[in-house]
C-alpha cells in the first residue's frame, strides 16, 4: 500500500508542487477566502464568540433566579434573555461548531482538497454571521425589541396583536438567513461526502465522524423546510394579516407547533449526531481499538435520524391531541432510545479491553458519554405520556435537554477542540490545564443541571423570571446558580487555554494522538491543498493499518469494500490489481500535468451575503421608504441590499474559477 | 476476545480486578451518600407545587406509574454509570504494556443483546403508558360539576356552568384566580382561552393540560382531601407567565354551597345612586372600576366576562376579601397590598393590563382609601364558606342579579 503519511513539510515552498497561492493571513484574505479550513476556523471562533454572549445570557438568569422575589432583572429583559439564551445556543453557538468540524475536519477525514463547492461554503458563512448579527443587532433597540416569545415562539403569542414590536420580526429573519446558510452547507457537505472521498475509501470505510457529517446534512435539508414554512406563514400574518394561527380567521395556532417541531425534533439529532461523531473518533485513538461495531453504529445513526422525523408530537402530549396520537407518539419517541442505547453500548465496548489514555478529550469524550445518558434516560421518562403531563414546561425538561445538549453535544464539541486542536493550530493545548478544566466543568455542569430535576418535581415551571417564598424553590436554585457560576468560570478557563496555547502549546507533528483517520496523516497545520498526494483508502483505520498491520483475523467480513466497482482480494488487504485500479483513479485525481488545482479566493460571496444582511436590516428598521407595495414598505437599504445581492450572485457566476 | 481477556488475567491477576471493584463500591457509596446529604439539605416542609405529593385519583395513578418508571431509570442509570467508570479505571493503559490491544471490531451477539433487552424494557413502560392514557381520557368525558375556565394574560376565570345545577342549587359563579370545590366530586374543567397559549397545571391535583385559542381542552379532577392546592400556569404566555397562580380551595360540601350561596347573594349595591336600607353604596370612584371588572350585586355591572371579553377586562372581584392573593398570587391579599396595587399596578406587576387605565396619579390617596375599604367589606360574616351569610338580612337577597354568562 501507497504510503499514506504525508512527508513533513516544513514550508509550502519547499514542495515541488506549483500553482498555490501563498497563505496570507491578511483581513482582505479571511475576507475572500474559500479555503475549507479557514471558513472552519471563521466558523469555530464565530460559534464561540456566541456561545460566549449565550453563556453571560445563562449567567444573568441564574443571577436573577439566586434568590426568591428578585427584583434584579426586569420580566422583559428576563424574557429576552431566556429567548436569545436558547437561539442563540442553538442556532449560532452547537450548530456552527459543529459545522466548523465538518469544514475543517471531515474534509480532511476523506482525504479531499476542499468541500464541492467552496464558494457557496464561504457564502454560508457570511450568512451565518450575518444571520447571528440580525439577531443580536435586536439589542441596540431597546429591551422591548429583543425577542422575547421563547425560542420555540409559540403562535399567537408571535402574531402581531400579541407581539406588537419587531422583537418576532428580529427573530424570523434571523433564522430564516441562518437557514439559508444551514441548507447551503448541508448540501455542500452532502455532494462532497459522496463525491470526493479518496480513492478506495468506500462509504463503510469512512470514519464515524464523517459518517454523522453526512447524516446530519441530510437531516438539515429534509428538517429545515419545515421550520422556513412555518417562519413564512408567521411572516405573512404579522405583515399582511393571512391568520395562518388566527383561529378567527380560520387558523389554527396548533399548525405551528406541527410544523416546528417536524422542524425541531430533527434539530436535536441535528445538534447532538456530529457530538456522537467526534465521540466515535476519540474513543477508539485512546482506547487503541477500532471502534466496536462500527457497521451498527451507522446503522443506528441512520436509524436515529429516521425515527427523528416521527416523533415530534412528543413536544406536544400536553395540547389534548387524544390518547391515540400520544400513544403512537410515545412509541415511536421510546423507539429512539434503542439505537441510541446501542451507541452508548459500543462505545463502552471499544474501549473494554483497551489501553485507555485519559487525555483531555478522552475525559470530555468519557463524560459526555455519562452524561448524555442520564439525559437519554430522563427522555424515556417524558416518553411516558401521563408522566410527561408534569415535566412539560417544568425544570426536569430543562435539565433534561442541557444533559443532552450541554452534557452531551457541547461535551463532545469540546472534546473535538481539545482533539483536533493540533492538527489546526500545529501545538497541543495544555494538558493539565485542559484536565482543571474537565473536572471543574464537569463539577459545575452537574452542579448546575442535576438540582433542576428536583426543582422540576417540586412544580417549577420553566421561564418563571420570578417566584416568591415559600414556593419550596429557594434552596435548589442557589445550588443550581452557584453551578452555573462555576460552569461559567470553566467555559473561561477552555477560552483561556485555547487563546494561551496558541502561543505556548507544545508544538507537534503530523499526528500527535496516533490516531487511525486520515486528517492525522498530512501536516499539522495542513498546506492550503491539505494532501500533496490524495492518499489511496483500503482500510477503515488507514493509518493504523499503515502503522501496525491489519489484523486479519478480526477484520469485520460484513464491510463493503470495494474499488471501482471491484471487491478487493482479501478483507482490506489490496492485492495488485486494485493497486492498479487505485493508481489509475489516483493519477485521474492529480490532473496529470496541471499540478495541484486550487481556487481562487473570491469576494463574492462575502457580496452577497451582505445583500442579504441588508435586505432584513432594511426591512427591520425604518429607513426612507423608496418603493411602497402596499403594507409593505421597501426602504432604501433593503433595495439597496436587494440589488447588492443578485450583483453579488451575478458577479460570482461569471467569476472564472481560477486563473 | 476470549483469547484477550485470558492475556489479561494472567497479567494483572485476579487480586488487583478484585481491589479495583471495591474501590469502586466504596465511591460509588461516596457518592450516593453525598447525594442524600445533599438532598436532606433541601427544604423538609412539602413543597406546594410538588407533583410527587398527589392528592387525586388521576396524580396518583401517575405517580403508580413514576415509581415503576423511576426504578427501571434508576436500575439503567447506575449500571451504565458503573460501567463506564469501571471499564474507564479497568482497562487504562499502563507504562508497562507495550503490546496493542486485541483489536476487537464488534460481537454480533453482543450488538443483539443490546438492542434487544433496551426494547423489552420500553415495551414494559409503553403498555401501562397506553392503559393509563386512555384511561385517563375515558374520564374526562364525565364530570358532577362542570367550570369553564379562561386562560387570560395573566390570570384565570372559572364560571361554574348554571345548568349543572346540584341537590337544587344553582351554581353559576363567576371567579377570578381561586376557587371552591367539594371533596370527592368529580370536576369536569373545560379550559379555553381567546388570546395566547396557557397551561393548566394544579402539581397535586393533575398534570398539565393546555388552553389553545379556538380549542376546548376538557380536564377532570376528583380531589379526595380537603385542603388548599395551588395551581400555575406552565406554558410561556408572555411578560407576566410567571405570575399566572391560582389557589382550589377543597372544602366539604356545605361548605361548598354556602360558598356559593354568599356568592349569589352578594349585597345589592349602587356606584351612582344613593344608600338606602335595601342598597350598599360603593364609592365613586368605583365606577372607574366597572369598566373592566364586575362584582355581583353591583349595579351597571357589566363588563364582559368569558370567551368574548377583550384582552383588557379583568377578573370579577366578587367576595375579594376571601382570596389569598392579589394579582395571581404575586400579592399577599391584605388592605396596604390593595392599596399599593390600586396606586400603581404597573409597577407591581409590570407589562398587566391594568396599568394602561391605572397609572400613579389616576386615583387620589383618599380614592384609594375608600375602594380599599369597600372592597374589604365584600366578606360575609363568618368567612365566605360560612353559612350565616352576608351581616344585613336585610341586603342579603335571594333574587340578586346574577350577571349573565
Amino acid at each position: 500500500m501507497a504510503s499514506i503519511a504525508q512527508p513533513h513539510v516544513q514550508s509550502h515552498q519547499a514542495t515541488a508542487q506549483p500553482v498555490v497561492h501563498t497563505q496570507r493571513s491578511g483581513l482582505w484574505d479571511w475576507l475572500t477566502t474559500i479555503d475549507h479550513k479557514k471558513i472552519g476556523i471563521l466558523y469555530g471562533v464565530t460559534a464561540i464568540l456566541f456561545l460566549m454572549i449565550g453563556g453571560l445570557e445563562a449567567m444573568l438568569i441564574r443571577t436573577q433566579l439566586v434568590s426568591a422575589d428578585n427584583t434584579l432583572i426586569g420580566p422583559n429583559t428576563y424574557n429576552a434573555l431566556f429567548t436569545m439564551h436558547g437561539t442563540t445556543m442553538i442556532f449560532l453557538g452547537v450548530m456552527p461548531l459543529s459545522v466548523a468540524f465538518w469544514n475543517y475536519i471531515m474534509v480532511l477525514q476523506i482525504g479531499a482538497r476542499d468541500v464541492a463547492f467552496p464558494r457557496l461554503n464561504a457564502f454560508s458563512y457570511w450568512l451565518f454571521l450575518f444571520g447571528g448579527i440580525v439577531l443580536n443587532m435586536s439589542w441596540f433597540f431597546g429591551v422591548n425589541e429583543v425577542p422575547n416569545q421563547g425560542w420555540y415562539g409559540y403562535a399567537p403569542l408571535t402574531e402581531e396583536a400579541w407581539s406588537p414590536t419587531r422583537a418576532v420580526d428580529f427573530w424570523i429573519l434571523s433564522l430564516q438567513i441562518l437557514g439559508v446558510a444551514s441548507m447551503l452547507g448541508a448540501f455542500n457537505f452532502i455532494v462532497t461526502i459522496l463525491n470526493m472521498r479518496a480513492p478506495g475509501m468506500s462509504l463503510m470505510r469512512m470514519p464515524m465522524f464523517t459518517w454523522t457529517t453526512l447524516i446530519t446534512s441530510i437531516l438539515i435539508i429534509m428538517a429545515f423546510p419545515a421550520i422556513t414554512i412555518a417562519l413564512v406563514f408567521l411572516m405573512m400574518d404579522r405583515w399582511v394579516g393571512t391568520g395562518f394561527y388566527a383561529p378567527a380567521a380560520g387558523g389554527d395556532p396548533l399548525l405551528w407547533q406541527h410544523l416546528f417541531w417536524v422542524f425541531g425534533h430533527p434539530e436535536v439529532y441535528i445538534l447532538i449526531l456530529p457530538a456522537f461523531g467526534i465521540v466515535s473518533e476519540i474513543v477508539p485513538t485512546f482506547s487503541r481499538k477500532p471502534l466496536f461495531g462500527y457497521s451498527v453504529m451507522v446503522y443506528a445513526t441512520a436509524a436515529i435520524a429516521f425515527l427523528g422525523f416521527g416523533v415530534w408530537a412528543h413536544h406536544m402530549f400536553t395540547t389534548g391531541l387524544g390518547p391515540t396520537a400520544n400513544s403512537v407518539f410515545s412509541a415511536t419517541t421510546m423507539t429512539i432510545a434503542i439505537p441510541t442505547g446501542v451507541k452508548i453500548f459500543n462505545w463502552l465496548g471499544t474501549m473494554t479491553f483497551g489501553q485507555i489514555k485519559f487525555t483531555t478529550p478522552m475525559l470530555f469524550a468519557v463524560g459526555m458519554i455519562s452524561q448524555f445518558t442520564i439525559g437519554g434516560i430522563s427522555g424515556v421518562m417524558h416518553a411516558v405520556v401521563p408522566l410527561d403531563a408534569h415535566h412539560n414546561d417544568s425544570y426536569f425538561v430543562i435539565a433534561h435537554f442541557h444533559y443532552v445538549l450541554f452534557g452531551g453535544s457541547l461535551f463532545g464539541l469540546i472534546a473535538g477542540i481539545y482533539y483536533w486542536y493540533p492538527k489546526v493550530t500545529g501545538r497541543v493545548m495544555n494538558e493539565s490545564f485542559g484536565k482543571w478544566n474537565f473536572w471543574i466543568m464537569f463539577t459545575g455542569f452537574n452542579l448546575t443541571f442535576f438540582p433542576m430535576h428536583f426543582l422540576g418535581l417540586q412544580g417549577m415551571p420553566r421561564r418563571y423570571y420570578s417566584y416568591g417564598e415559600g414556593s419550596g424553590w429557594e434552596f435548589w436554585n442557589v445550588v443550581v446558580s452557584f453551578g452555573g457560576f462555576l460552569l461559567g468560570f470553566s467555559m473561561l478557563m477552555l477560552l483561556f487555554n485555547i487563546g494561551q496555547s496558541l502561543r505556548t502549546g507544545k508544538r507537534v507533528g503530523a499526528n500527535p494522538w496516533d490516531a487511525p483517520t486520515l486528517e492525522w496523516a498530512t501536516t499539522s497545520p495542513p498546506p492550503v491543498y491539505n494532501f500533496r498526494e490524495i492518499p489511496q483508502v483500503a482500510n477503515r483505520d488507514p493509518l493504523w493499518a499503515e502503522k501496525y498491520g491489519t489484523d486479519h483475523e478480526n477484520e469485520d467480513s460484513e464491510v463493503g469494500i470495494s474499488i471501482g466497482g471491484r471487491e478487493l482480494g482479501t478483507a482490506g488487504v489490496p492485492d495488485d490489481k486494485d493497486k492498479e485500479t487505485l493508481r489509475l483513479q489516483h493519477a485521474a485525481e492529480e490532473d496529470a500535468g496541471h499540478g495541484i488545482h486550487m481556487p481562487n479566493p473570491s469576494y463574492y460571496p462575502l457580496v452577497a451575503a451582505l445583500g442579504m444582511f441588508l435586505l432584513a436590516v432594511g426591512m427591520l428598521i425604518d429607513f426612507p421608504t423608496l418603493i411602497a407595495l402596499g403594507p409593505v414598505d421597501f426602504s432604501i437599504v433593503a433595495v439597496l441590499g436587494l440589488i447588492t445581492l443578485i450583483g453579488g450572485i451575478f458577479g460570482w457566476s461569471f467569476e472564472p474559477a481560477s486563473d | 476476545m476470549e483469547r484477550h481477556s485470558q492475556d489479561r488475567v494472567e497479567q494483572t491477576g485476579q487480586p488487583r480486578r478484585r481491589g479495583m471493584l471495591s474501590r469502586l463500591l466504596t465511591l460509588g457509596t461516596l457518592a450516593l451518600m453525598a447525594l442524600l446529604v445533599l438532598a436532606g439539605c433541601g427544604p423538609d416542609i412539602e413543597p406546594p407545587y410538588s407533583h410527587i405529593s398527589p392528592e387525586s385519583p388521576s396524580t396518583e395513578a401517575i405517580q403508580d406509574l413514576y415509581k415503576l418508571v423511576f426504578w427501571l431509570s434508576l436500575v439503567v442509570f447506575v449500571g451504565v454509570q458503573f460501567a463506564v467508570v469501571y471499564i474507564a479505571m479497568r482497562y487504562r493503559r499502563k507504562a508497562s504494556i507495550t503490546k496493542r490491544p486485541p483489536q476487537i471490531h464488534g460481537s454480533r451477539r453482543l450488538e443483539i443483546a443490546w438492542t434487544i433487552i433496551p426494547a423489552i424494557v420500553l415495551l414494559l413502560l409503553l403498555i401501562p403508558t397506553i392503559t393509563l392514557l386512555y384511561e385517563g381520557d375515558a374520564a374526562a368525558e364525565e364530570g358532577d360539576i362542570v367550570i369553564d375556565v379562561y386562560g387570560k394574560q395573566w390570570w384565570w376565570e372559572f364560571q361554574y356552568r348554571e345548568d349543572a345545577n346540584q341537590d337544587g342549587q344553582s351554581l353559576g359563579v363567576v371567579t377570578g384566580n381561586e376557587i371552591t370545590v367539594p371533596v370527592g366530586r368529580e370536576l369536569q374543567l373545560n379550559l379555553q382561552t381567546n388570546n395566547v397559549i396557557h397551561s393548566f397545571w394544579i402539581p397535586r391535583l393533575s398534570g398539565k393540560l393546555d388552553l389553545i385559542p379556538g380549542h376546548v381542552n376538557t380536564l377532570s379532577i376528583t380531589p379526595t382531601e380537603v385542603g388548599e392546592y395551588y395551581g400555575e400556569c406552565g406554558e410561556f404566555c408572555g411578560i407576566q407567565h410567571a405570575w399566572m397562580r391560582f389557589t382550589i380551595n377543597v372544602v366539604p360540601e356545605d361548605e361548598f354551597y354556602a360558598w356559593v350561596n354568599n356568592w349569589r347573594t352578594s349585597p345589592p349595591t349602587t356606584v351612582r345612586g344613593e344608600a338606602t336600607d335595601q342598597v350598599v353604596k360603593a364609592p365613586d370612584a368605583f365606577a372607574v372600576c366597572l369598566g373592566c371588572h364586575r362584582v355581583n350585586g353591583v349595579e351597571g355591572s357589566v363588563a364582559p366576562q368569558g370567551i368574548e371579553a377583550p384582552r383588557f377586562i379583568g377578573p370579577n372581584l366578587t367576595m375579594l376579601p376571601c382570596r389569598e392573593t392579589l394579582a395571581a398570587g404575586m400579592l399577599e391579599n391584605t388592605p396596604e397590598n390593595l392599596a399599593i396595587w390600586l396606586n400603581d399596578p404597573g409597577a407591581v406587576k409590570p407589562g398587566n393590563y391594568m396599568a394602561d387605565a391605572i397609572q400613579p396619579d389616576t386615583l387620589t390617596d383618599e380614592q384609594i382609601a375608600e375602594l380599599v375599604e369597600y372592597l374589604y367589606s365584600l366578606e360575609p360574616e363568618g368567612g365566605c364558606t360560612s353559612a350565616e351569610g352576608w351581616t344585613d338580612p336585610s341586603v342579603a337577597s335571594e333574587a340578586a342579579p346574577v350577571p349573565g354568562s
